[in-house]
């Protein structure tokens, strides 16, 4: 893939010919025996592939995953998306590194907001950094 | 000390802390998908004229005929342009037009209607492509992009998947993480994200600098930088407004409303683009931002409009040298405008990469409304917002320090905001059947939010109609940016005092809860401070109230007995005393810990915290922004509660200052 063509490279221009009938007529023979040609199920859009390494859930990435998306994942949706704000969200700080949730941190905190209607378009990394700021406040042992 | 009880001082971190957590906008998380560096600041000299190194100046329209002016000119048309044209030159000359709503309609002349036209037509005649993006890869330094009108939805570049198989090769480690997308994944893959993407520079020679989630480089210049390719460029629509070129990255049939339908993530991408100039056209419908400026030294954005994007009609992240002048914001699900991560030129900068003190950004008459917030500045430095309208926004501007990985610049220093009229800003986002979708919490009712934010300056606003407070001002903790990393081995933090942020800003010369033409229009309160223990040097000082007066002020707390003075307990007015020191409000907090429970809980009842429910008309009989919740129990301390720590830790763990003991 090279979608940074050459300056030399353009598009057709946008002034153009109208096609003969002959070429309409051999374009529209192409798509029937095209159409002919393809099994039944190529019918439906083919799953969208994604990355090994990128978290989705409900096929979107998690800086646009909002309430409606978490309430609707499977269980390992979560989880990943959980494992993706972790790394996400901890990063360096002047300090340090930024404070993260642990899963079942962010688990109990998308599960409880996300339940409420108003919280519905609310992003969950947006969610996830309000959190993650005072999580060092919960004693972990108690 | 009691278990389940700290002292006033922890609790005061804990309650603001959560605050923050509820009301400042957009941390920047994907949207920032490499580790970013402010630009060098100086001119790039290898490109005649220099890229950089200033705001770049705009080419007229005109000048797009003439073959021996510098730079190349692509044009982009439709097959209905000129009679798009044509109607739009009709309408402009019978009815008149306008850039920004609160812009008086003017008509366009005729001479001028006909001179645009024949503009066009030469435009036209010279136009080789219907498409954006395959004039922008052909485009070199110093070219011109001229977008006839039309709608472009960029066929090609939305059959361009998310995540192409090819490009995941260029994903990197950042300091978010692994799968990072690189500057070399949007050089090569330009459309995997955005609809119309300006690459304006090669690839560098070398290799980027290691970065992790557990340490970055200084931000201060962007390490192996390739040379210029596309700087300078100006890319504009050609009609009469900005409402005759559209960019939509959704769903056509919604025009400048909702539903969004978005199918890309940003609608135009400026990314290591010196020099670029946007102008005259709309850009709508992104699922995350409109138009989208990434570590671009020298932009100058002009009659621009940004609508219904998922979260930033503009976003304009670690660039300096820029400018957005006249716009037209609204419908974004987090903020209208938002110069985020901007450079530290102010007074916390680095002299050795920025010797003088200078504000890097301009936002300039500009309409920001009906957005989420009508601006977003979290570690947005050194901003000038100036002679602006921010109405009926959820909150109308907010500029923060609550700090996640990725946002250099912290803490939020040195902005102005001054000559600007924020009012009206009660949209009630959340109400059921909103066209907005709010993308994260913020108060319905608040003028203008610094939660933590030094030596800001608000100055000669309109600011009134907004019916929780007219303006807000909130301390970060250093605490919260660098709490204990919950990780085994992660590397200790330690804060670099108590509070560092909120002190030094200045509120003066403002007239509050009235409007320009002197009618009352009262805000629940005109000023509300946090009083947040040892925050100094902030004052509010010649400003006017409801009638014209000082003495007509409401503020939390209240004025000084004596003009011009600080005393403790009261609003300061003397910025350079000693006694201009916070010394905490325990109401202010019991108010701040409901709102906290309130929204951990996920109840938002309104009888708790109304700061998800529209706040009353003031002077309806409703508590505007008073603090409305109980004082705690005498003595000096707040008690939290069990169900209250439960709450606020939120996961079922307990609440407890311990780690900030003897560290604040």
């Amino acid at each position: 893939m090279h979608p940074v063509p050459g300056p030399h490279l353009r598009e057709t221009p946008a002034v153009r010919r109208r096609p003969s009938a002959v070429a309409f007529g051999l374009a529209a023979a192409c798509a029937l025996a095209f159409a002919l040609a393809v099994p039944l199920h190529h019918a439906h859009p083919a799953k969208p592939w994604s990355p090994p390494g990128v978290a989705l859930l409900g096929g979107l990435p998690m800086q646009q995953a909002r309430c409606e998306q978490w309430l609707a994942a499977g269980q390992g949706e979560r989880d990943r998306a959980l494992d993706a704000l972790h790394g996400v969200v901890g990063g360096p700080t002047p300090y340090g590194p930024a404070t993260a949730l642990t899963r079942p941190e962010a688990q109990r905190l998308f599960d409880r907001t996300c339940s409420n209607p108003i919280a519905r378009n609310f992003l969950l990394y947006e969610l996830y950094t309000r959190a993650s700021g005072f999580r060092s406040l919960v004693e972990p042992n108690v | 000390m009691h278990r389940w009880g700290v002292r006033v001082s922890g609790t005061r971190i804990v309650v603001i802390a959560v605050l923050l957590g509820l009301v400042v906008p957009g941390i920047a998380l994907a949207h920032v998908e490499r580790t970013s560096y402010w630009p060098d600041p100086r001119p790039d000299t290898s490109v005649k004229p220099a890229a950089g190194g200033a705001v770049p100046k705009a080419r007229s329209l005109a000048s797009a005929l003439n073959r021996k002016a510098r730079g190349t000119t692509r044009v982009v048309c439709q097959r209905g342009s000129l009679s798009r044209l044509r109607h739009s030159i009709r309408r402009a000359e019978k009815s008149g037009f306008n850039n920004r709503p609160t812009e008086p309609l003017r008509k366009l002349k005729k001479k001028a209607g006909k001179r645009l036209l024949r503009i066009n037509q030469r435009l036209y005649k010279r136009c080789h492509y219907h498409q954006i993006q395959p004039a922008v890869s052909a485009s070199h330094n110093n070219d011109r992009v001229v977008i006839m009108p039309g709608i472009y939805t960029e066929p090609k570049s939305r059959a361009v998947p998310a995540f192409p198989k090819q490009c995941e090769q260029y994903r990197t480690e950042s300091d978010h993480g692994s799968g990072a997308v690189s500057y070399a994944y949007q050089f090569h893959c330009p459309n995997a994200q955005s609809l119309v993407a300006v690459i304006g520079r090669a690839l560098g020679p070398g290799q980027d600098p290691p970065t992790s989630p557990t340490g970055r480089p200084d931000p201060h210049g962007i390490p192996n930088l390739g040379r210029c390719i596309r700087c300078n460029l100006q890319v504009e629509g050609s009609g009469v407004d900005a409402d005759d070129t559209v960019i939509d990255a959704g769903r056509v049939e919604s025009g400048n409303g909702a539903p969004i339908g978005s199918k890309k993530d940003v609608a135009f991408k400026a990314d290591r683009a010196d020099g670029i100039v946007l102008r005259n056209f709309t850009a709508r419908h992104a699922a995350e931002h409109d138009v989208y400026i990434l570590e671009t030294d020298g932009y100058r954005m002009t009659r621009m409009k940004f609508f219904y994007a998922g979260e930033y009609g503009a976003l304009m992240f670690t660039s300096d040298h820029g400018l957005t002048d006249t716009c037209d914001a609204a419908g974004n699900g987090d903020s209208g405008v938002y110069p985020g991560g901007a450079p530290d030129t102010g007074t916390r900068r680095d002299t050795r990469f920025y010797p003088a003190f200078r504000l890097n950004q301009t936002i300039t008459h500009c309409d920001s409304h009906h957005n989420n917030l009508g601006y977003s500045g979290t570690m947005g430095n050194a901003t000038h917002v100036v002679d602006n309208n921010f109405y009926d926004n959820t909150t109308g501007i907010a500029t923060d320090s609550f700090f996640a990985g990725g946002h250099p610049g912290y803490p939020q220093d040195s902005s102005m905001f001054e000559r600007n009229r924020i009012y009206s800003n009660n949209f009630n986002v959340y109400a059921p059947g909103s066209d907005v979708k709010s993308a994260v919490p913020v108060p319905i009712g608040v003028g203008i939010l610094i939660a933590g934010g030094d030596d800001d300056t608000i100055s000669g606003n309109y600011i009134y109609d907004n019916w929780r407070r007219g303006t807000m001002l909130i301390a970060v903790p250093d605490a919260i940016s660098c709490a204990p990393n919950p990780d085994e081995g992660a590397p200790p933090c330690t804060p670099q005092g108590a509070a560092t942020t909120s002190n030094g800003d200045r509120y003066y010369d403002n007239v509050m809860s009235r409007t320009p033409d002197g009618r009352k229009m009262p805000n629940g309160v005109d000023f509300w401070w946090d009083e947040f223990p040892t925050n100094s040097g902030n004052c509010w000082f010649r400003n006017q109230g409801v009638d014209g007066t000082t003495a007509s002020i409401t503020s939390d707390p209240p004025p000084p007995p004596i003009e011009g003075t600080s005393v403790p307990k009261f609003l300061p007015e003397d910025c350079g005393s000693p006694s201009s020191v916070g010394v905490g409000d325990a109401a202010k907090e019991s108010v701040l810990v409901g709102c906290v429970a309130d929204f951990a809980q996920g109840t938002y009842d309104a009888t708790v915290c109304d700061w998800f429910a529209p706040p009353p008309r003031p002077g309806s009989g409703g508590s505007g922004g008073g603090t409305g919740l109980p004082l705690p129990a005498a003595g000096g301390t707040v008690t939290l509660t069990t169900r209250l720590c439960q709450l606020l830790g939120g996961e079922g763990g307990t609440l407890t200052c311990t780690p900030f003991l003897g560290r604040i």
